[in-house]
């Protein structure tokens, strides 16, 4: 296991920088904003893993609630999941929050505005910094069973996120995948938005797989240090 | 350097140093969580290896 992960950090290594090399250098300047739209190589393959990771912490959520007594194991593991994918979602879904406002002030001349497309990012960051906050700051069992729920619910803006600048017209631009007649990206800028996401998917990949090791070690730590406390001799026996 | 470059160079700063922070989040937070099974397999509240 731990060789695939360090094979898997090297062609992620790779990955990540051949993504750089192509944003910066490979793809041409745009014709209208010049250098500054090389941002949207890394914010939109940021909102895609992003969104992938709180698709993925929606699923385990529902899957923890589902097993949370018939298989206490599978729900524990189906929790690890869940927790990592929300924090490694928080993180592409900042750097999204920051890297739009840097792309829209010389672009728009002006940081932010309450269009549909921003403020319901803004509101999904906030859910799932709260899923965060919650799990920090609370304990116990109830406590898991609440941040499932958190996540369910805060899963439904997402959608709400993907679809705001298709349903309502917005400052934010037009989808380029996915946007229809006259949308979509020039051929030459493919290459590096696609390997800039699969780098970005591949990094990750590679920290949820991370966190969830080191959430299942405290996991087992904390279960141990339970069954202890309620029969010393359960653990020397063990 | 002009307002898009700087921009540009800004963006590219955030999104790794956010990246790379959150890993080493991470490594200091494994380190922590490894000292503290040595400590518990030290008291006998964890199975030794």
């Amino acid at each position: 296991m731990k060789r695939i992960g360090w094979l898997w950090a090297a062609i992620t290594v790779a990955l990540l920088g051949y993504g750089y090399y192509l944003a910066l250098y490979g793809a041409p300047t745009e014709a209208t904003m010049g250098d500054i739209q090389r941002i949207f190589y890394y914010h939109v393959p940021s909102a895609m893993v992003g969104f992938t990771c709180f698709l993925v912490s929606f699923l385990a959520s529902i899957a923890f609630l589902a097993w949370r007594r018939s298989r206490p194991v599978m729900a524990q593991k189906a929790d690890a999941i869940a927790l990592a994918t929300a924090e490694v979602g928080v993180v592409f879904c900042t750097v999204v929050l920051i890297t739009g406002p840097l792309w829209a002030k010389p672009v728009w001349g002006i940081w932010w505005t309450w269009d549909e497309r921003l403020t319901s990012t803004l509101v999904l960051w906030l859910i799932y910094t709260s899923y965060l906050l919650l799990r920090r700051f609370a304990d116990g069992s109830q406590m898991q069973t609440l941040a499932a729920v958190l996540a369910i619910f805060g899963f439904l803006d997402v959608p709400i996120v993907y679809m705001s600048n298709r349903w309502w017209r917005t400052q934010h631009p037009a989808p380029v995948i996915g946007g229809g007649k006259n949308s979509g990206l020039d051929a030459s800028m493919w290459p590096a938005l696609l390997w800039n996401m699969a780098a970005w998917m591949a990094w990750g990949i590679l920290i949820v797989g991370y966190r969830y090791a080191v959430e299942r070690r405290r996991q087992k730590l904390e279960q141990s240090i339970a069954l202890n406390e309620l029969d010393p001799t359960l653990q020397e026996g063990a | 350097m002009d307002r898009q470059h700087l921009h540009l160079t800004l963006a590219y700063i955030v999104t790794w140093g956010l990246q790379l922070g959150y890993l080493g989040w991470l490594i200091n937070k494994f380190s922590a969580q490894r000292k503290a099974e040595q400590a518990a397999r030290v008291l006998g509240v964890l199975k030794k290896k």
